[in-house]
């Protein structure tokens, strides 16, 4: 049937045909503005953390009783955790990325509490610290190990003389100069100088815009409830959690061993509410698909029955099987289409919604044209075995049927 | 034009097989009017469908328009009713969301034909059939006298070798019946071979030719006036058989 008869033809069948529209509109709209959604989410978890994750263990201990001496404890401990097979480096800190808790402070570049300072996540830090975590150092230096100090609760807490910072803070920081080399000045407007520059790095809050800002301060903290932040040689990570287990709670009955976790693990949890989102949207926008899928089978299914006598004359009036499928599969296309065009509009709606009312970016417009085409294949497989089933209508039927 | 020898048709379900046709043989020469008659379940109908390609036959042979046609397949089929055959139905058989013009365009699409040619054919046929000033009407829109003069139109717009028509006025009142009749006649004598399955013993005897089925078989030819008045048979249309 040529393109004109056709048109007119579903014109006078209006009902089912543009249910079916509505359908693809709909699901157009919500299965591209999902899948830029769910796009952003796993861009989100797959960032790169600058930090060694898979490698990276997270031990908590904590001592008790009066005499506790919480400084031999860390000191003993380190050592009996660097000396596990496979154990690169190991630090003492006070709170440990990607894991949604951690210390934040302001930075300024001027000694004026008037300034605006620069928000950061603020670690302290052995040494090892940076070996610890498996993170490059871009320039300067790392601290020396005289620089790093146990800081007991009772300790004034100065600030030190020499700090690092994240390529992303310092450019932040200092936009058109270098700040290696440069002071910065704490909230208390005490001024540190910034010796190394780590090249990027994570810090401990993965919803904040500004999870790149980081300052480490040269310290060991020794209180009462202590982390540990180890590495390992790849591959070793579940051999050694165990031995740090064991071995820590073996060595020193005063200092329980509260918990030895793969960052891995505490940054998927940090990350939880993105891959749930992700995980229920592509639910979402699967069962859509199927259930489009459906309806396409469903209508096409009763315009092959409802139609099986026209079927029939068409084939004793010379139509061949295939044109009879083309023909289903035309109708159905031009529907689909008619749909697509309805569901541009209204995807571009949603995305102007979703962008105003909850501050997302905004949507590539590149998802259009192969949402469209992901449509255009559906709908030709839901309809093509409705088409087959039309194709093999008997043409007797043009003479046996009343 | 049509040659068919000792064909054998069996219709088989689950249960029951029925000979429709028993070792048929007639043929139809070139511009002959014939009219086939007969009870029900005589097969009048299968030997049509068996005349137009619409079924297959088992034993036997068919020779249409100088081809023998048993070894065609599906499209080729399809291709030979397109160009050889124009059907005539009992219901019409129209298209009912297409108007008039479209309908009568139906088969010519098939063939490919260029647009302009399909144009002037279209509007012959329908001049043909007196409904060229209705071509954007919907066949709803028509009597059913009318609207089997458009689909006699749509039979001739493809100038088939052969029009087949089963009961083509079974649905019409008797004034209708007449005029789709007269129209009938009018292109046999333009030259049309044409076959038709009536009860109607009057329309028969309008034909050159009758040919009497019964039970699957040609139980009487009459070339001079048409049908001869048999008596009513005897029901004896399906065997039981008692498959393994
Ligand atoms: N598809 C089929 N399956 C089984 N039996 C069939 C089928 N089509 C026809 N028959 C049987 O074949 C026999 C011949 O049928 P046919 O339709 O050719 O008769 P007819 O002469 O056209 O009858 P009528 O005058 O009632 O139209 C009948 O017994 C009928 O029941
Ligand atoms: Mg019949």
């Amino acid at each position: 049937m040529g393109f004109g008869p056709m048109m007119s033809s579903l014109m006078r069948n209006k009902t089912g045909a543009i249910l079916v529209a509505l359908q693809i509109a709909v699901t157009l709209a919500i299965v591209i503005n999902s899948l830029f959604i769910i796009m952003q989410r796993v861009e989100k978890m797959n960032r790169d953390s600058g930090i060694d994750v898979p490698n990276v263990i997270i031990t908590d201990v904590r001592g008790f009783g009066d005499d506790f001496n919480v400084v031999d404890s860390i000191s003993n401990d380190i050592e009996l955790i660097k000396s596990i097979p496979g154990v690169i480096a190991a630090t003492v800190s006070n709170h440990a990325p990607l894991t949604g808790s951690g210390s934040g402070t302001g930075l300024r570049t001027v000694a004026d509490e008037t300034v605006v300072p620069v928000g950061t996540a603020r670690y302290r830090w052995s040494e090892e610290g940076l070996d610890a975590l498996g993170v490059e150092l871009a320039r300067g230096r790392n601290f020396y190990p005289e620089e790093v100090q146990y800081i007991l609760p009772t300790s004034n807490s100065a600030a030190p003389a020499s700090i690092l910072v994240t390529q992303a803070l310092a450019d932040e920081l200092f936009p058109d100069e270098d700040a290696l080399g440069k002071t910065v000045y704490w909230g208390s407007l005490e001024p540190s100088t910034i010796v190394g520059i780590i090249d990027h790095m994570h810090g401990s809050w993965v919803n904040w815009s500004k999870l790149g800002n980081v300052v480490v301060q040269p310290g060991k903290p020794a209180y009462t409830n202590n982390r540990y932040i180890i590495r390992v040689q790849p591959g070793m990570r579940d051999e050694v959690m165990p031995l740090i287990e064991q071995r820590l709670g073996e060595s020193n009955r005063r200092r329980v061993v509260k918990d030895v976790r793969a960052l891995e693990d505490i940054a998927a949890r940090s990350y939880r509410r993105d891959r749930g989102m992700a995980i229920v949207l592509t639910v979402v926008i699967s069962f859509l698909i199927g259930l489009t899928g459906l309806v396409i089978v469903g209508l096409s299914s009763f315009h092959v029955t409802q139609r099986t006598k026209q079927i029939g004359t068409r084939r004793a009036l010379g139509a061949r099987r295939i044109d009879i499928v083309r023909q289903f599969m035309l109708e159905n296309w031009l529907i689909t289409t008619a749909g697509a065009a309805l569901g541009v509009i209204l995807t571009v709606a949603v995305a102007y919604w979703l962008e105003v009312s909850f501050e997302l970016p905004r949507l590539d417009w590149r998802y259009l044209p192969g949402g469209i085409v992901v449509l255009w294949v559906l709908s030709s497989i839901a309809v093509y075995e409705p088409a087959r089933r039309a194709a093999s209508v008997p043409p007797a039927v043009a003479t046996r049927s009343v | 034009m049509l040659e068919m020898s000792r064909i054998q048709k069996i219709y088989r379900t689950e249960l029951i097989e029925t000979h429709a046709l028993r070792d048929l043989s007639l043929s139809v020469g070139d511009g002959e009017f014939v009219a086939v008659t007969g009870p029900s379940g005589s097969g009048k109908t299968t030997f049509l469908n068996i005349a137009g390609l619409l079924e297959s036959f088992e034993n036997g042979s068919y020779v249409l328009d100088g081809r023998n046609v048993a070894g065609l397949n599906d499209d080729q089929r399809s291709e030979f009713r397109n160009r050889k055959i124009g059907f005539i139905f009992q219901s019409f058989n129209l298209i009912p969301d297409l108007n008039l013009y479209d309908n009568v365009d139906v088969p010519l699409r098939y063939r490919r034909l260029p647009a302009a040619e399909r144009r002037a054919r279209i509007r012959r046929a329908l001049e043909t059939v007196g409904l060229a000033s209705r071509m954007k009407h919907l066949p709803a829109q028509l009597s059913g006298g009318q609207q089997q003069r458009v689909a006699i139109a749509r039979a001739l717009a493809g100038e088939p070798a052969m029009l087949l028509a089963d009961e083509p006025t079974g649905n019409l009142d008797s004034a209708m019946a007449h005029q789709v009749m007269d129209l009938l006649e009018e292109i046999h004598a333009a030259g049309a071979t044409i076959v038709m399955v009536t009860h109607d013993p009057d329309l028969a005897r309008r034909a050159e030719r009758n040919i009497h089925l019964m039970d699957g078989r040609v139980a009487l030819e009459d070339y001079s006036t048409g049908a001869a008045d048999l008596p009513p048979q005897p029901a004896d249309r399906e065997r039981l058989v008692a498959r393994a």
